[in-house]
């Protein structure tokens, strides 16, 4: 039996000088460690106060991400939790705990127990309103923003499309290169400063790096701004290669976080916690990347493409990589549209002309096995997601999770989108120098 | 010829390591190829076997199909029930698949989608390694070899999950699959 990870949560706050802003002590395993949860740029942009409610919520999203990113999965992946967290209202976390779970787990691959303890903090002390800077009382949408290029595309799309609502950005700021990331992409694109921030700090060594709980975070914070908002609308922008692609070809526990499977179960967990909870929209679930920035280029001449990043690796290596399967998504896609020669950007591993991995890097690289890795595992996974079988269990499975959600025909739109891939897949590898490293991975003969 | 030394740093489980070292021929004594092999389907296989005993316990009547198909809103809720691994996860997973698609025996449809989803998730993970490590000239062998010991063996594996629904404990494959001629091939002829 895997041991659980224990762990007690206590409350406190810097109260008079900054009160919209918590610490939370987190005990475990004879060590202590703090989350640093600071959400004065969402209720000063918002101009309305948190409720209890919002509060609990950001504190479970805290604690569950510190626990996922403390714990290190064993080779079964599954870990156990065991949390005891302080929330304003016991009995309607009680109610929300099943859904609570079943989200969580379906996320994860992990079994989450909470134990709700009364919190006894003043609550009044966690609430400050402050200057009116974002008018809610026009149509919103909620658009969780990470700063990447479909971020960046269901921005524009929705101001053409939607020129009567305004769109909220939403970040979650978990290290300086997320938030200078983020926002310095949505203030390039976005002059009307329509950001809304939440800083949420892990101390301690954080080794885990599966963090699987990233998006429950992100959307827990976007359905708090909807709510103050009065909208029932959270955009997010995924494509089908990341939603549907990603969980099709995983050799871990699926990676369940963009598809219509987890923000269904988020939106029934929300619906135990207020009426007229949020539903998320997936508007490019059925799409490829290139096909929703070709969208984006046929309604618009003028696009920051260049100001936006993709990888997941940034904050190791200050530039993007190139080569892990966020960068190598990114560089298909700006390749199908035309606004990449393959060597327009900078990246770590410049060159997919090069003839061998090592000759691709720009820069020196401690770990040269890691990158190869990396880079082989992304190329694999475009080949093996063209080459699905619809008879294998991951197919069958995300379609019977579609399903249950509500979704139609989606055997044929899956199926669409993996004619749409394997043809700029192709047309990718064509562009290419037949000697180059990409090709030989791909087609086996490196 | 292959190279030697395929599995050493394969991502997978000891037991996956042990098993491209069969497939990839680099265990010549064939017999001992053959034990092996049916050794690790088997200790594969009775994983199950908790998660099954597990499901068993659970106030229901597993032959009750009216009973079985009342699951399929709970099945999330039962996941305390069972221990934390993979296994049952998987196991839990795909029966909560087999329910929703009408299976007319979802807990057996159930076993065999685990083992299937479990292997194609490995033969994923296998090829992403090959290829990256550079055993491309070895790559459609293993990939092929490791295709073939899961066809050549499904007979067993139907067996073993029917053996597993009944609650009996699954037979070693030495008894079911000894006229099997998969490793009677030249593993290191290629």
């Amino acid at each position: 039996m895997t041991k659980p990870f224990i762990m007690d949560v206590n409350i406190s706050s810097k109260t008079i000088d900054k009160p919209s802003f918590l610490v939370l002590d987190c005990f475990f395993e004879n060590q202590q460690n703090k989350i640093e949860l600071d959400y004065a740029h969402l209720v000063n942009k918002i101009n309305k106060p948190l409720n209890k409610t919002d509060i609990d919520m950001l504190v479970i999203a805290a604690v569950v991400a510190f626990a996922d990113r403390k714990k290190l999965r064993p080779q079964k992946w599954a870990r156990q939790f065991k949390l005891k967290i302080p929330v304003y209202d016991i009995d309607v976390w009680q109610t929300a705990h099943k859904q609570l779970f079943d989200c969580l787990n379906f996320l994860t691959g992990d079994r989450w127990h909470f134990e709700f303890i009364a919190n006894t903090f003043h609550f009044e002390n966690m609430i400050e309103p402050e200057l009116q800077t974002i008018k809610t009382s026009e149509p919103v949408a909620i658009i969780p923003f990470s700063g990447g290029l479909d971020s960046l595309a269901t921005l524009h799309l929705f101001r053409i499309h939607e020129k009567h609502t305004k769109p909220l950005l939403i970040t979650v700021n978990t290290n300086h290169n997320s938030r200078k990331l983020s926002f310095n992409t949505s203030r390039i694109i976005d002059k009307l400063d329509t950001r809304v921030s939440v800083s949420m700090k892990l101390s301690g060594r954080l080794d885990e790096i599966s963090y699987r709980s990233r998006v429950f975070v992100f959307f827990m914070v976007a359905a708090i701004t909807a709510r103050l908002s009065n909208t029932q609308r959270i955009i997010i922008g995924e494509n089908g290669q990341g939603s549907i692609g990603a969980p099709l070809v995983s050799v871990d526990y699926p990676y369940h976080s963009l598809h219509f499977g987890f923000t269904k179960r988020l939106h029934d967990l929300l619906s135990q916690l207020w009426d007229n909870a949020p539903f998320f929209e997936h508007p490019y679930i059925w799409q490829t990347k290139a096909e929703v920035l070709q969208l984006l280029l046929s309604n618009s001449s003028e696009i920051d493409w260049n100001k936006t990043i993709s990888c997941s690796r940034l904050r190791e290596t200050s530039i993007q990589c190139g080569i892990c399967s966020n960068c190598l998504l990114r560089r298909l896609a700006l390749t199908t549209v035309g606004l990449e020669n393959l060597v327009s950007e900078n990246y770590l591993w410049q060159d997919l002309n090069a003839p061998t991995l090592e000759a691709a890097l720009k820069h020196t690289q401690k770990n040269l096995n890691t990158e190869i890795n990396i880079a082989s595992r992304a190329i694999v996974s475009h080949e093996q997601f063209r080459k699905i079988n619809p008879s294998i269990q991951s197919y069958q499975q995300i379609v019977c999770e579609l399903e249950k959600a509500g979704q139609q025909q989606v055997e044929e739109k899956i199926n669409r989108l993996i004619k749409c891939h394997t043809q700029e897949w192709e047309q990718f590898l064509n562009k290419l120098n037949p000697d180059s490293w990409v090709v030989k991975v791909a087609l086996g003969r490196a | 010829m292959m190279q030697d030394g395929i599995y050493k740093n394969a991502p997978v489980s000891s037991k996956g390591r042990e098993l491209i070292k069969v497939v990839a021929g680099e265990i010549l004594d064939k017999d001992s190829a053959r034990f092996r092999l049916e050794k690790l389907l088997f200790d594969w296989i009775k994983q199950l076997a908790p998660v099954l005993k597990q499901l068993k316990r659970l106030p229901i009547n597993l032959s009750d199909h009216s009973q079985i198909f009342g699951l399929i809103e709970q099945i999330d809720q039962m996941r305390s029930n069972f221990d934390i691994n993979r296994e049952a996860d998987d196991f839990l997973n795909s029966l909560k698949y087999a329910l929703h698609s009408n299976a007319q025996h979802p807990v057996k449809t159930a076993i065999l989608n685990t083992l299937q989803g479990q292997w194609e998730s490995y033969l994923r993970n296998i090829e992403g390694y090959l290829i990256g490590r550079q055993y491309v000239a070895e790559h459609p062998t293993v990939m092929q070899r490791l295709t073939e010991t899961y066809k050549n063996h499904q007979s067993y594996l139907q067996n073993c999950a029917e053996e597993l629904v009944q609650g009996k404990s699954p037979k070693n494959p030495e008894k079911l699959t000894k006229n099997s001629n998969f490793l009677d091939m030249d593993l290191r002829g290629q």
